[in-house]
């Protein structure tokens, strides 16, 4: 497996940004492809084909959507681009859970029945290619925009490595173009701009997830058993942990790809500083939430029918971003507590208005803290393996049970805590995700020397995985 | 000037941090490198046995706590030095692997003693993989095997030239740091592995019998959670005895007494899911042609215990003497004990 965070995948980026700006477009282009084939065959090379399948269709799909004006012969392209890419989910991802799931209704009505399930691993990243190329078919399919006649292209578009396994899950729109440019240069800007993401993100991934993950590991271990203290700081640590990982995922990608001249767009916009869960969840994953938006609750009807059916839309849509995550119950859980809040939120504010969403002050303390307690409550069926776990780790809390407080635990989360708050307020302040740049030298310095610390002190352990890759 | 302000800030904070933990270093215990300070201390003082080791003991916590080694030795004539190599929570797939990385690299003992319990062969145990993993990729391990890549040899230099690398991992418990330094709160389990020379763990010596709700049911949603035997640590079973044949050691497994009666309450099947347990270890015994050990008489009797499984002094002393008795029975080639 080549993480971000392993010697190998500094080796990959080192030669194939090395080699970039010697070539031409479509130099450029088989440079890219092959670095992403490499970079995903590491993982497991027969998992290729599935990519291969995703790209051929998807392209094929394109070139027969271009051809075809007639509505029959379109809605039927489409119809092979959803079976081929939902059937790869539907196989690798949610046979054996809904095999199981039906096995055990079925149990507990006294019907017994050996369901066969599947010997198979969940391929890395499916759920983000995947989602990628249907977006492509469906603005093809809706016109709006010209499918590529570029093979080679569209193959890089899919399987662009940077952001292949873990997303931001790109639009066609956005990032297609740029592989179809005559020569893809990184520009001194570029290089600044791209370092400072890699550096911020390796330091949300190591000093920030990695740092807190043994501890979170430990409470969610002991749900039944530890004390509140220690299992309100696991789950507290579980939210930096999990917004870390991904986040600091995200900005190595765009940073990765800055280097080559290519620009992703931002996934995270600090979102443990929403003032609701609506803004939460525009500056949450932004390329799931915007795909989930575009693509499942619109055609649902969006917002523009009765009260009844938008609370509808809302729960279906979270439910399945719930499933998107993982084949469980849990993760089932975890989207309809957040439907329950959007659906609230949206029967007791109406319309979040532009205001709400812009950049909170010091008035907004209050609800800013209820949204980010209301998201690490939800967060608890997220890292749960079972119910029965989420909820020994809810009663622990709210009974206040007694228990010995894990004290390394505390000293590592609350100061995680300070560092993600500075990291996500000054961006706030700077709009941007490499403001540190902008900071006096003085000031500067020292947070430069501190995180140089930091890295030092919670490096040097085997990469740890990113979560998101097994989603 | 101006340009190199913030250069040289990163700089002399990472230089006073330097000297600062080289100052901390003398007060802070060696640095964790392998993945458990058990198999740390326990690699250690396997490498430290000078003479021939005549006999092994294998297993978990259980047989880690349960088995004295010193007085097994005692009360058996043909067998002079002991150790207990047993690993607390680990799998026969680590005991394996942990039994080829230090007890064979420097011994070839004439007799194997492997005590097992029902909660290390499920295969379905979660955090199996991980922790095999962890163990696999111990810097500490490798380093002992001689395995170094690039990566490696990069850090290892690092850590000789500069104690913020040297103690990095005692720094990631910074309340740790301060008590063993200033002495102020809790000292915590840094070095605290509390072995007997010959790697038997002590701690649970003093302490009666207790049942507490709370682990059944952790053990219940945990070890015991989607129970199945047969599988992969059966096979590790099978491949620790076919080393140790390999290796012309004589192999007896014993089936470790516990509170029965109590544990079944976890087990998802009760007295069943033991009594499975106990026919597929009767099975691996008869495959192989090996003595299988069990002691009724000390199962349920809480005079012996401290917890469900771990012993209290009364029962492993009772254990250890009854099982030497039973090994001097065994009809046994413990001359063959050679490195081949």
């Amino acid at each position: 497996m080549m993480a971000f965070n392993s010697f190998q995948y500094l080796i990959l980026l080192a030669i194939v940004v090395g080699a970039h700006p010697l070539l031409r477009k479509k130099g450029q282009n088989v440079l890219l492809l092959a670095a992403s084939y490499l970079f995903y065959g590491a993982w497991d090379w027969r998992f290729l084909s599935l990519l291969w399948i995703s790209t051929a269709t998807d392209y094929l799909v394109g070139r027969g959507l271009h051809r075809h004006d007639g509505q029959k012969a379109r809605t039927r392209l489409l119809t092979v681009s959803m079976l081929v890419n939902l059937g790869m989910l539907a196989v690798f991802k949610y046979f054996n859970f809904f095999a199981d799931s039906a096995a055990s209704l079925l149990e507990s009505i006294g019907v017994g029945a050996d369901w066969p399930t599947l010997n198979v691993v969940l391929p890395v990243g499916i759920s983000f290619y995947t989602f990628q190329t249907m977006s492509y078919t469906i603005d093809a399919y809706r016109r709006r925009i010209e499918p590529t006649d570029d093979p080679l292209a569209f193959a890089v578009f899919v399987a662009f490595f940077p952001q292949l396994v873990a997303g931001p899950i790109e639009r066609a729109r956005r990032l297609l173009p740029q592989f179809n440019v005559r020569r893809r240069v990184a520009h001194g800007d570029d290089l600044a701009t791209a370092l400072h993401l890699i550096g911020l993100g390796l330091f949300k991934k190591v000093v920030i997830a990695d740092a807190v993950a043994p501890h979170v590991d430990t409470a969610f271990g002991s749900a039944g058993t530890a004390g509140w203290i220690t299992l309100l700081v696991g789950v507290l640590g579980f939210a930096l942990q999990i917004y870390g990982d991904f986040s600091g995922y995200s900005h190595i990608a765009r940073g990765s790809a800055r280097l080559l001249g290519i620009d992703l767009m931002v996934n995270f916009n600090q979102p443990y500083l929403s003032r609701n869960i609506t803004h939460f969840w525009r500056t949450w994953h932004i390329s799931l939430s915007t795909w989930l938006r575009d693509y499942l609750y619109i055609p649902l009807g969006g917002n523009r029918c009765s009260a009844l059916a938008t609370y509808r839309n809302l729960m279906i849509t979270m439910l399945l971003g719930g499933l998107w995550h993982g084949a469980a119950w849990t993760f089932v859980a975890w989207g309809a507590l957040h439907g329950a809040y959007l659906a609230l939120h949206r029967r007791f504010r109406g319309h979040t208005r532009g205001a709400e969403l812009a950049a909170p002050g010091l008035r907004d303390v209050a609800p800013v803290f209820a949204t980010f307690v209301a998201v690490t409550l939800s967060w608890v069926f997220f890292r749960a393996a079972t119910f029965t776990e989420a909820w020994d780790y809810l009663t622990g809390i709210v009974s206040l049970r007694a228990g010995a407080v894990d004290r390394t635990a505390v000293w590592i989360v609350i100061p995680a805590v300070v560092a993600t708050l500075i990291i996500d307020l000054t961006q706030r302040r700077g709009v941007r995700h490499e403001a540190i740049t902008t900071w006096p030298r003085l000031v500067r310095g020292l947070a430069y020397g501190a995180a140089a610390i930091a890295f030092i002190v919670f490096s040097g352990d085997a990469p740890v995985p990113f979560l998101y890759f097994q989603f | 000037m101006r340009r190199l302000t913030v250069p040289l800030l990163v700089i002399a904070l990472v230089a006073g941090a330097e000297a600062g933990a080289r100052r901390v270093e003398h007060h802070v215990p060696e640095p964790l490198t392998w993945d458990t300070q058990f198999s740390q201390d326990k690699a250690a003082q396997i490498e430290a046995i000078g003479a021939r080791l005549d006999v092994v003991f294998a297993g978990s916590s259980v047989a880690q706590a349960n088995l004295d080694p010193e007085l097994f030795t005692d009360l058996s004539p043909e067998l002079k030095t002991g150790y207990n190599a047993g690993l607390p929570s680990m799998t026969p797939t680590v005991w394996r692997q942990f039994l080829l990385d230090t007890v064979y690299r420097e011994h070839c003992p004439s007799l194997l003693i492997i005590g097992v319990d029902i909660r290390q062969f499920n295969d379905n145990k979660p955090g199996n993989d991980g922790q095999l993993y962890r163990y696999l990729d111990a810097r500490g391990r490798l380093n002992a095997l001689g395995d170094e890549d690039f990566w490696r040899r990069s850090e290892d230099w690092l850590e000789s030239h500069f104690a913020l690398f040297r103690i990095r991992d005692r720094l990631r418990e910074p309340d740790k740091v301060v008590a063993w330094v200033w002495d102020v709160g809790e000292i915590g389990d840094w070095r605290n592995t509390n072995l007997t020379p010959e790697g038997r763990y002590q701690s649970n010596d003093n302490r009666t019998y207790q049942v507490i709700e709370e682990r059944i049911a952790e053990l219940r949603d945990g070890a015991f959670a989607d129970l199945s035997f047969g599988g992969r640590e059966t096979d590790a079973l099978r491949a620790i005895i076919d080393d140790a044949r390999e290796r012309g050691t004589e192999v007896i497994l014993v089936e470790m007494p516990t509170m029965s009666r109590d544990l079944s309450k976890a087990l998802p099947n009760g007295a069943d899911d033991q009594d499975r347990f106990s026919a597929a270890l009767d099975a691996v015994a008869s495959e192989y042609g090996i003595v299988l050990l069990r002691f009724p008489e000390m199962v349920d009797n809480a005079v012996y215990y401290s917890d469900y499984y771990h012993m209290n002094w009364t029962g492993v002393e009772t254990l250890t003497t009854l099982l030497a008795e039973r090994v001097t029975t065994v009809d046994l080639d413990l001359g063959l004990g050679v490195c081949r």
